[in-house]
């Protein structure tokens, strides 16, 4: 019997608990030719999904991103733990970590967030899942604490990250990140999440009432705390909407119906310096 | 009417894709209603109010992918080879999970695509490995990053020299490669210079002023601008002046940079001497000469007889007047050349990157004499663009001086080219009317000279931004020593 050949991976800080915990078999919900879904489906497991990527993957923030070895197949079994993902005939070790949530002046964000809505509306209305205004109302109602719309609506929408869920989850993770998600809305969407859309988004929806977003929607709203101009916004939004068919659009108009709300400006404690790449041509 | 109804686990196909299925089936003919959905609660809540039966969804997971399709007997097959023709993997072009990214995301699968030339821009304590991952896949590297350690910055270079290939930087933000602009870089002729620099803006300036007696260049290589320390020894330079001297088209190569460590600045003088090709070392700075200079020595070294570099004069008189220069800048070499020429006759520049110690400004950059400062200093970009493209510090400070009875010239540069900001005029002219307009209303004729550093086929337009200055009061100048002196002809010998 060979031995089984384990390649290095580099993980989501979100799934780092579970890949380090206890050996758990996982099922592959779904296969693509850039992922595979490992599901998990023991309780007690903070993060039921974990995102096998490959390199030129959306970094997704329960993903852990590989170079080497065959992505398992639908249906097919792995086991995740003791530090490892197993499938039949590769295993991968994470050597490396990254952490999706955003570090920013929170702030800031807030001072020049609304700036996000008017880069999207020049989006054509074609290129979102839920309805723009739609979206917002959702956004909106979950500014104010009120949970019944996006209760309402997750789920809807007919792909695997459906795209109310995308706007559900936009808006959370500006919630969480401003220190204004309370309890009461996480755990009523967390609840719903687990029984009314597709495990996948499930486990995004919770990661993004951590604040934890793909790298996209990060490098989104980290150049609007550094109150970047509007060309670099719309260049790293330009990204961000070129996720899926309308995911980035959908998940950009949730962020950007929370940050809209600029009554809630100064609010936010600060949670951290803006991280952003400078250099000094001389 | 008949109908099927099929649960499929494991099956994903894109949000839009599944959309267009369902449309593309419930179009065909004899067909009542198609869904094709993940079976969530919401969407099976639809297919019910599509009028199909319940029961047969029952146990549904949203994590299957619901497929169903009522349709007249004779159409149901016909309908449901076209929902499998239309679901198959081969049918659809977004079968990637969250799509396809617009560009590859790792240097490992940029280097998949083949190249010889990777420009990387991560954060300092990321670079070392992406360049080192380049320059062992035999690629040579433009290292725009900052913040790499020094001995990392050596290990790398004596790695590119083992595979025969060449780092520029790190700290490298302007090149030109094979006639195109990398990081700030300006749009340039082909011609007969090729130049290596330690200093970007600075290669800017020459290279622009070449532009305007219409010479061009074969290549700019950036080294970075520590490259010529002790620690280094210029082994990028030393690579970069070979490289150029074996590139054919090179008729002249020059190689310029602030004033090295002397040891380093031997050896690369030694280096030129040796070189098949004509060329020029150019050392600029406090004691040396300036970068308007080296450009006359170049093209004098081609046979050209330079012209003087053209300025753009504004309307107000060129008589001395009481106060004090004002420099903001965003360019480092732009700042380090004009504080060198100001100081041998004003005396002491305070400086947030002075040329003496004793001559530093504090944390608010404020000092009651002769000042000048380097907005793109690491200092003052932390968590902000650079200044070549988010001026927005330094138009508030504009505004300060317009209030500030002690200015007497504002000296300003202005970068054009690929990388910076689309239209620097459009921001800095209302800023500079507006404090020459306070200035005005205080008794005070505030001098406005700025140092513009474009070529003629630039992106922002050179004329059109010099127009836009010239017209909000500014006096324009292609040179930045020139810009400087004019500024420090308005000050010198006036009364304070």
């Amino acid at each position: 019997m060979s031995q089984l050949q384990v390649s290095p991976a580099w993980a989501s800080i979100a799934v780092g608990e579970l890949i380090c915990g206890q050996s758990q078999e996982a099922v592959v919900l779904a296969s693509t030719t850039m992922a595979s879904y490992l599901s998990v489906p023991e309780p007690g497991s903070s993060t039921p999904v974990i995102a096998l990527l490959s390199q030129d993957a959306v970094r997704l923030p329960i993903g852990v991103s590989v170079a080497t070895g065959q992505l398992p197949e639908a249906g097919s079994t792995a086991r995740i733990g003791d530090g490892l993902i197993v499938t039949a005939d590769h295993g991968w070790r994470p050597a490396r970590w990254w952490d999706p949530r955003p570090h920013l002046n929170v702030g800031d964000l807030f001072r020049h967030g609304s700036r996000l809505l008017e880069v999207l509306g020049e989006q054509p209305g074609s290129l979102f899942g839920l309805p723009l205004a739609d979206a917002l109302g959702v956004a909106d109602a979950l500014a104010f604490g009120d949970v019944g719309p996006a209760l309402e609506v997750i789920g809807l929408g007919p792909g695997l990250t459906p795209a109310a869920d995308d706007v559900v989850a936009g808006a959370l993770a500006v919630l969480a990140l401003g220190g204004r998600l309370n309890e009461r809305t996480r755990d009523a969407i967390n609840a719903r999440a687990c029984t009314h859309t597709t495990a996948l988004s499930g486990a995004l929806l919770i990661a993004a009432g951590r604040g934890q977003v793909i790298s996209q929607a990060a490098a989104v709203l980290t150049v609007l705390a550094a109150g970047g101009p509007l060309v670099r916004l719309r260049s790293v939004a330009a990204e961000l909407f070129s996720v899926g068919a309308t995911s980035g659009h959908d998940l950009c108009a949730g962020m950007a119906g929370i940050l809209a709300r600029s009554a809630l400006a100064g609010t936010f404690c600060s949670t951290g310096e803006v991280t952003t790449s400078t250099r000094s041509p001389r | 009417m008949s109908t099927r109804v099929e649960l499929r686990p494991g099956i994903y196909r894109d949000s839009v894709v599944l959309m267009q299925v369902s449309q593309a089936v419930a179009a065909c003919r004899g067909v009542a209603a198609a869904i094709v959905a993940m079976a969530t609660p919401l969407n099976i809540e639809i297919y019910e109010r599509l009028g199909f039966d319940p029961a047969a969804v029952q146990g549904a997971s949203p994590n299957d992918l619901l497929v169903a399709v009522r349709a007249e007997d004779e159409a149901l097959d016909v309908a449901a080879a076209e929902l499998e023709r239309l679901l198959a993997p081969s049918a659809t072009s977004h079968a990637h999970g969250f799509g396809l990214p617009p560009a590859p995301r790792t240097l490992a699968s940029a280097l998949r695509h083949g190249g010889s030339l990777a420009l990387i821009s991560v954060p300092g304590q990321h670079a070392f490995v992406e360049a080192m991952d380049a320059i062992q896949a035999g690629v040579s590297v433009m290292l725009f990053s900052d913040n790499v350690p020094v001995e990392q910055e050596i290990a790398l270079k004596d790695e590119a020299a083992s595979h025969d290939v060449l780092i520029m930087g790190p700290d490298c933000g302007t090149a030109v490669v094979g006639g195109l602009g990398l990081g700030f870089a300006n749009a340039l002729c082909p011609g007969p210079v090729g130049i290596v620099a330690a200093s970007g803006t600075g290669a800017q300036e020459v290279t622009c002023l070449l532009d305007a007696d219409g010479v061009g260049v074969t290549a700019v290589l950036g080294v970075g601008g520590r490259d010529l320390s002790a620690a280094v020894g210029g082994r990028s330079t030393l690579a970069a002046m070979k490289l150029l001297d074996e590139h054919p088209a090179t008729e002249f190569v020059v190689v310029l940079s602030k004033p090295p460590d002397p040891e380093v600045a031997e050896r690369v003088r030694a280096a030129a001497s040796r070189l098949s090709t004509p060329s020029l070392v150019a050392f600029v700075g406090m004691g040396h000469g300036d970068l308007t200079a080296a450009t006359a020595q170049i093209l004098a070294a081609l046979g050209r007889s330079s012209t003087t570099p053209p300025e753009w004069s504004a309307p107000y008189g060129r008589v001395p007047r009481s106060g004090f220069i004002r420099g903001l800048f965003s360019g480092g070499t732009l700042c380090d050349e004009a504080m060198a020429i100001a100081a041998e006759r004003l005396g002491p520049i305070a400086s947030n990157t002075p040329l003496q110690a004793a001559w530093a400004l504090g944390a608010d950059l404020r000092a009651p004499g002769h000042l000048m400062i380097d907005f793109g200093d690491d200092r003052l970009t932390a968590g902000r663009p650079h200044p070549m493209i988010d001026q927005s510090l330094r138009l508030e400070r504009i505004e300060q001086e317009g209030f500030d009875p002690a200015c007497a010239v504002l000296l300003l540069d202005v970068v054009l080219g690929y990388g910076a900001h689309p239209d620097p005029a459009h921001e800095l002219a209302p800023a500079i009317a507006a404090a020459r307009d306070r200035a005005h209303t205080d008794g005070r004729d505030l001098a406005v000279v700025v140092s513009l550093v474009g070529s003629r086929s630039d992106p922002q337009g050179r004329d059109v931004t010099v127009k836009s200055l010239v017209a909000a009061g500014a006096s324009v100048h292609l040179s930045n020593a020139s810009a400087t002196r004019t500024a420090v002809d308005l000050v010198e010998g006036a009364g304070r």
